[in-house]
């Protein structure tokens, strides 16, 4: 045969094997496109977990791997929205007991009063305490719609030049009669020197109350500290330090979050949501709270804001 | 299938195997070197006739040994690593598996006499300063050698899947096999070599020895140098190869089923 | 979507004249822990290589996500990952090229699988030990490594406490519960453990040579495991005599000649003593107590106890 007759030939054996390589490549891809198409029907038919398989050089490589990754973020999805709902009932359930059971109280001291079994002195004392009840309910049913208002992001707050100093020492006035009165021993370290912060006063005094008050209900201390320090960066902390009970390990990542509480037996007055909206308040005025404790050996909370100027 | 014999290379790592490849492949040159530098033959002759020697003589020997050495060593491997349920449940079935590892099997063979044929060429370019003129067909010639004499060890391959890996049973069996190989096909040169006596007369034994698969190769390649009488038609040998290819290579697949099952 | 991941209907394997597994009807619910519990020799392993189609049964059928196995392999068993007996692995690879090895015949689901799948069991990534001189722990490691690489939807492990600390057992624990819990993976797992099952598992089959005696959830196993009086007395012939003629009980069980255990609870245990002490008899210790999962075993499977 002649060169040109074997030129052809081999030019023709080049072309039938690139079309050969090309129907294989066709083919191919319909055959990973049916798969593809099949992993997707087992998910919508309820198999969540299905996976598309893949290989490196794969026609369809890139889309098997962005499809695993939108059914893993749907499963991740899914498994947050059911513990959220589960902890929303949790939360329903708890503040139904939380009202309800100063409500039951309150109306047991006023079913006394009204059916005339208690007189005189007595009744006043009733009154008082029932006045009482009434006021710790009409906190929680505050609390619960402050509360509800952060979550949903329509808490506005008005932030201002203050001196933490100054504010801290403000507010803090009107604790001392109730500290001496219940015999804590206190000690307050506050800068005489401006501490210049931008936050809101309001905001701020009910972060402060609900530590303070903390102390008081549940800590069971003899002795407590407050300090305005220097903190790490550039900010300032404010640390209160109690010689109560402290808190259990369990509970203390949990503590500023309600909807997680680790105890679900809690009992006590308080609405338990105190400590989640300090913490939203002190971060929505650019600050950090944390908590530090060990059972018996008191607690310690501290608040950092960022200087100004 | 690709990705099975890919994988067969992988499982090979960090083994002695390059170094018996290497070592077998470098056997020839250094043979050829060692005659010529010991004056029992010229350079040009050995290194035109090595190659030739690699062919007739030293693939014979060479590659039916090497097999069952492989042999043993793929088929077994998933065995001794307990790895054969993992594969089973990719889901990978045993005849995928096994012409896998015959595949690999095939191209280390391969390798091993491309290697050898490099080494003979450059030993000539380096001993004799010269470039072999016909190197390119003898090359062909040696790697079309090859294939055909792994080919026909495949009955070798059978037998060591048969015993399931007993390696000193295999070594054996590998050692007689390459012998009775070599034999056979060293003994079709001669007699191709010296003076004509027909195929018809030779005593009935030496007829059988020259129908063995891999005197039959010998006598389709090297025919030319001899005459007709001894020449096996390209046609035919292809024919007996690619059918003695099916039948071991099934019995090999279901030998090795039958083993892992 | 139908009920079960894995389904069997009468399940038999059989050696020769020896009967390994017998009428097998396994049910295992998606997303659920299921414990097989035997000791050894029960069929458990038997069972789960047909579950795979490693073994042929001799009867039955199995069934994995409500299609049958047979003939269906190549797209029934990617969804599966099993580590069966002793974890298998090429000992002259490190841990990731054993991994790429499997990633490269199988596919895997995201980009990183091999790194991802590491970093989940523990096990470092490129790491130049070779896994022949791994640790059992870490040999073990590498065989659930190999069983999630591909991010199956099933898994069957064969006894894959096997061989850990006790460390390792609670790790292994806390990290079954997870991949059920937070990736909604189904577990099918076998164990001669007692405690390990009960604590793990959310149902329960019991395999017993070769037959599968009972298969509930565990919540419905700890009710059945019956409640009991423990009565220590000084001579349990008189009381047992008591019981009967005195206050016709019947149900219960001696133990020792100073141990018996009431099964009949409708009597409170005040009456029960102040009864016996009428009768002459006095009564040492008195407790209210409850079968475990042992004495459960031990029961149903007729008397011999577990491993």
């Amino acid at each position: 045969m002649t060169l040109t007759a074997w030129w052809l030939a081999g030019l023709c054996a080049v072309l039938g094997a690139a079309l050969l390589a090309a129907v294989w490549l066709l083919f191919r891809s319909r055959q990973r496109l049916r798969y593809i198409d099949s992993v997707l029907a087992d998910i919508a038919a309820g198999h969540p977990h299905r996976r598309a398989l893949t290989h490196p050089g794969d026609p369809a490589e890139r889309i098997c791997y962005r499809l695993n990754e939108m059914a893993v973020q749907n499963r991740d999805q899914a498994a947050l929205y059911r513990r959220e709902q589960a902890a929303g009932r949790e939360l329903m359930v708890n503040l139904s007991h939380d009202v309800r059971t100063p409500l039951t109280t309150l109306l047991g001291y006023l079913d006394a009063i009204h059916r005339g079994v208690v007189t005189g002195a007595e009744r006043d004392a009733c009154l008082e305490i029932a006045r009482g009840k009434a006021c710790e309910l009409k906190q929680t049913v505050d609390d619960l719609f402050t509360w509800s208002k952060l979550q949903a992001g329509e808490e506005s707050l008005s932030l201002q030049d203050c001196d933490l100093a100054e504010l801290t020492r403000q507010r803090l006035k009107d604790w001392v009669p109730l500290w001496e009165e219940s015999r804590l021993d206190y000690e307050l370290e506050l800068p005489e020197q401006r501490v210049a912060v931008r936050l809101d006063p309001d905001a701020y005094g009910r972060v402060l109350n609900n530590l303070v008050s903390n102390v008081l209900r549940h800590s069971r201390a003899t002795r407590l500290v407050i300090r305005l320090l220097p903190g790490p960066g550039r900010t300032v902390a404010l640390q209160v330090s109690d010689n109560g009970v402290g808190i259990a390990p369990e509970a203390l990542p949990h503590l500023f979050d309600r909807l997680y509480r680790a105890d679900p037996s809690r009992s006590g007055p308080g609405s338990g949501l105190g400590l989640d909206i300090a913490r939203q308040l002190v971060e929505r005025m650019g600050g950090r709270i944390e908590a530090e404790s060990a059972p018996g050996a008191g607690a310690t909370f501290r608040l950092f804001f960022p200087q100004s100027e | 299938m690709a990705r099975l014999l890919l994988c067969e290379f992988r499982k090979l790592r960090r083994t002695r195997l390059p170094l018996l490849l290497g070592v077998a492949a470098a056997f020839f040159p250094l043979f050829g070197a060692l005659s010529v530098l010991g004056g029992s033959a010229r350079p040009d002759s050995v290194y035109g006739s090595t190659l030739g020697t690699l062919t007739a003589f030293g693939l014979p020997f060479l590659l039916p040994f090497l097999t069952g050495l492989l042999a043993t060593r793929l088929f077994f491997w998933e065995s001794e690593c307990d790895t054969l349920k993992l594969l089973r449940t990719v889901p990978v079935r045993t005849g995928p598996l096994a012409v896998a590892k015959l595949g690999a099997l095939l191209l280390l063979n391969l390798a091993v006499t491309a290697l050898a044929t490099l080494g003979c060429l450059l030993a000539a370019l380096g001993i004799s300063r010269v470039l072999l003129a016909d190197a390119a067909s003898l090359c062909g010639l040696a790697l079309l050698a090859g294939l055909l004499q792994t080919l026909a060890a495949l009955p070798l391959v059978l037998l060591v899947v048969w015993v399931r890996g007993s390696s000193l049973l295999s070594l054996l069996a590998a050692l007689v096999y390459s012998i009775v190989n070599g034999f056979g096909c060293l003994q079709v040169l001669v007699q191709m070599g010296s003076a004509g006596v027909p195929p018809e007369q030779l005593p009935p034994g030496r007829q059988l020895l020259f129908c063995l698969p891999g005197a039959l190769i010998q006598r389709c390649l090297f025919a030319g140098m001899s005459g007709s009488p001894y020449a096996v038609a390209p046609a035919l040998l292809a024919a007996v190869m690619i059918g003695m290819s099916a039948l071991f290579g099934m019995g090999i697949v279901w030998a090795y089923d039958r083993w892992e099952r | 979507m139908e009920e079960y991941l894995i389904e069997t209907r009468g399940l038999t394997k059989q050696y020769g004249s020896q009967t390994a597994v017998q009428d097998l009807d396994l049910r295992l619910q998606p997303g659920h822990i299921y414990g097989l519990l035997g000791r050894n020799g029960a069929g458990k392993t038997t069972t789960m290589k047909m579950l795979l189609g490693l073994t042929r049964p001799t009867r039955g059928e199995v069934f994995l996500f409500g299609q049958p196995l047979a003939g269906r392999e190549k797209a029934l068993l990617p969804r599966v990952g099993c580590l069966i007996e002793a974890p298998g692995f090429y000992p002259n690879l490190t841990a990731t090229e054993n991994l790429a090895l499997f990633a490269g015949l199988r596919g895997v689901p995201r980009r990183d699988a091999v790194a991802y799948t590491l970093q989940l069991v523990g096990l470092p990534y490129r790491d130049k030990k070779l896994c022949r001189d791994y640790s059992m722990g870490m040999k073990q490691r590498l065989g659930l490594a190999l069983a999630l690489l591909h991010d199956p939807e099933l898994l069957i492990l064969d006894e894959p406490i096997n061989g850990l600390d006790p460390i390792g057992i609670a790790e292994m624990r806390v990290f079954l519960r997870r991949l059920c819990d937070e990736q909604g993976k189904t577990i099918l797992l076998s164990s001669h453990i007692l405690s390990e099952i009960a604590q793990l598992a959310d149902d329960v089959g019991i395999l017993d040579r070769g037959r599968l005696l009972e298969q509930t959830g565990m919540a419905a196993l700890e009710a059945k495991t019956r409640r009991y009086i423990e009565l220590k007395v000084p001579d349990a012939r008189q009381a047992s005599q008591l019981l009967d003629s005195a206050l016709h009980i019947r149900d219960f069980t001696v133990l020792d000649d100073r141990t018996l255990r009431l099964y009949d609870l409708t009597l409170p245990p005040d009456r029960l003593n102040r009864v016996l002490y009428e009768n002459g008899l006095t009564i040492l210790e008195l407790h209210q107590c409850e079968d475990t999962l042992e004495d459960y075993f031990r029961q149903i499977t007729g008397g011999e106890g577990i491993g």
